[in-house]
């Protein structure tokens, strides 16, 4: 089964939140983890303790543990599963992806930043697993909006692979860009991260020269590689999103392929194809 | 010496601290105010890694200027992180 079953541990989650009325933030937590996390653990998150599984699905866009029994109770009432479970065979034949463990939760609906900038959805992928966050509201193009997203990762990451700490800065850029790029291309410049838009040449040639450029061999446990990604310490935010974005724009807007071709392309090849680089440089 | 104490004294140091109820936290502490700490979260990746679309970073709400705030209260142990992890 490639979507897994979230859908009776979060049944047992509502049914004990409904059971007392009176539980502690603690006790909240606690439960969260165990229906919810608890089943990810061995298999897809070994050696991890339970606490560090939730933290991190949390900072990814998880629901709160904090979430209402009956926000859960309307999320359940989306048929989710079958709509990702066709856009996902669809998406496996026409890039000869790779099968993977899919697990669709509900989103952190009341964080600001989802809000405004992803519409409340977000996920999380991997070579071998890939979570989808959806809020209780997602519609049909939102949804295949992100699962485009995350599933483009997989696939890349399973035509190169390496050990996840040696994925540098330039993966990161290249592999978000790609993934912005498919969005936009097969559901339009509306959908996928609001933060990424086209930028002049001369924007986009500044930004890469100061942030991606210098640091383009940094590996993913650097500080600067999360703060270029996510911003900080006066990188805007989602900067590598944007620039990733621009690159593939411009390759694709000369080099006429379809999506197969760039999940398979080596960075080498993106890069020198970029006639801003080489005119400039 | 008090949570209080050692937070204040270490601003800017790379810190792992563990919660009464057992969350966990590694994270730069940014500063301290008599009741809680506020701690910049280490990198989305050093724990488990993946590639995130919607990645807010913190918990419970708290923007992203002011980082994740711990209150000093619901500290069990707070201890430094080595230089290699940080690194």
């Amino acid at each position: 089964m490639t979507i897994h079953d979230t859908e009776s541990g979060l049944k047992k989650l509502i049914k004990q939140l409904n059971q007392t009325t009176k539980q502690s933030v603690q006790e909240k937590y606690q439960l969260h983890q165990t229906y919810i996390c608890k089943p990810l653990a061995p298999p897809f998150f070994p050696d991890v303790e339970l606490p560090d599984i939730q933290n991190h699905l949390l900072r990814h866009g998880l629901f709160s543990p904090q979430t209402s029994p009956d926000v859960l109770t309307d999320w359940l009432k989306n048929d989710y599963n079958s709509k990702i479970e066709r856009l996902y065979q669809k998406c496996k034949a026409t890039w000869d992806g790779p099968a993977t463990n899919i697990f669709v939760l509900p989103s952190n609906e009341e964080i600001r930043e989802l809000k405004e900038w992803f519409d409340s959805n977000a996920g999380l992928s991997y070579p071998n697993k890939l979570f989808l966050f959806l809020s209780t509201s997602a519609s049909s193009k939102e949804l295949t909006a992100l699962f485009l997203h995350e599933y483009s990762h997989t696939c890349r990451l399973d035509n190169f692979p390496k050990e996840e700490s040696s994925y540098t800065l330039l993966d990161a850029v290249i592999l978000e860009g790609i993934a912005e790029w498919i969005v936009r291309k097969l559901l339009g410049k509306s959908y996928g991260n609001k933060r990424v838009k086209w930028v002049p040449d001369q924007t986009f040639l500044n930004m890469w020269k100061k942030w991606v450029e210098p640091n383009s061999d940094i590996p993913r446990t650097h500080l600067k590689h999360d703060m270029v990604m996510y911003g900080g310490s006066g990188i805007s935010k989602n900067a590598g999103y944007l620039i990733g974005y621009n690159l593939i724009h411009r390759y694709m807007a000369k080099n006429n392929q379809g999506s197969k071709a760039l999940l398979k392309l080596s960075n080498e090849k993106i890069l020198a194809s970029i006639d801003l680089f080489s005119d400039k440089n | 010496m008090s949570h209080y104490d050692f937070c204040c004294q270490h601003v800017g140091r790379p810190v792992k601290i563990v919660t009464s109820n057992g969350e966990v936290h590694k994270g730069i502490i940014r500063r301290v105010n008599p009741s809680k700490v506020f701690i910049a979260p280490l990198g989305q990746n050093r724990g488990l890694g993946g590639y995130g679309y919607g990645y807010y970073g913190y918990r419970r709400g708290y923007p992203w200027g002011l980082g994740l705030g711990i209150a000093l209260g619901a500290i069990a142990t707070i201890a430094f992180l080595p230089p290699f992890f940080f690194w």
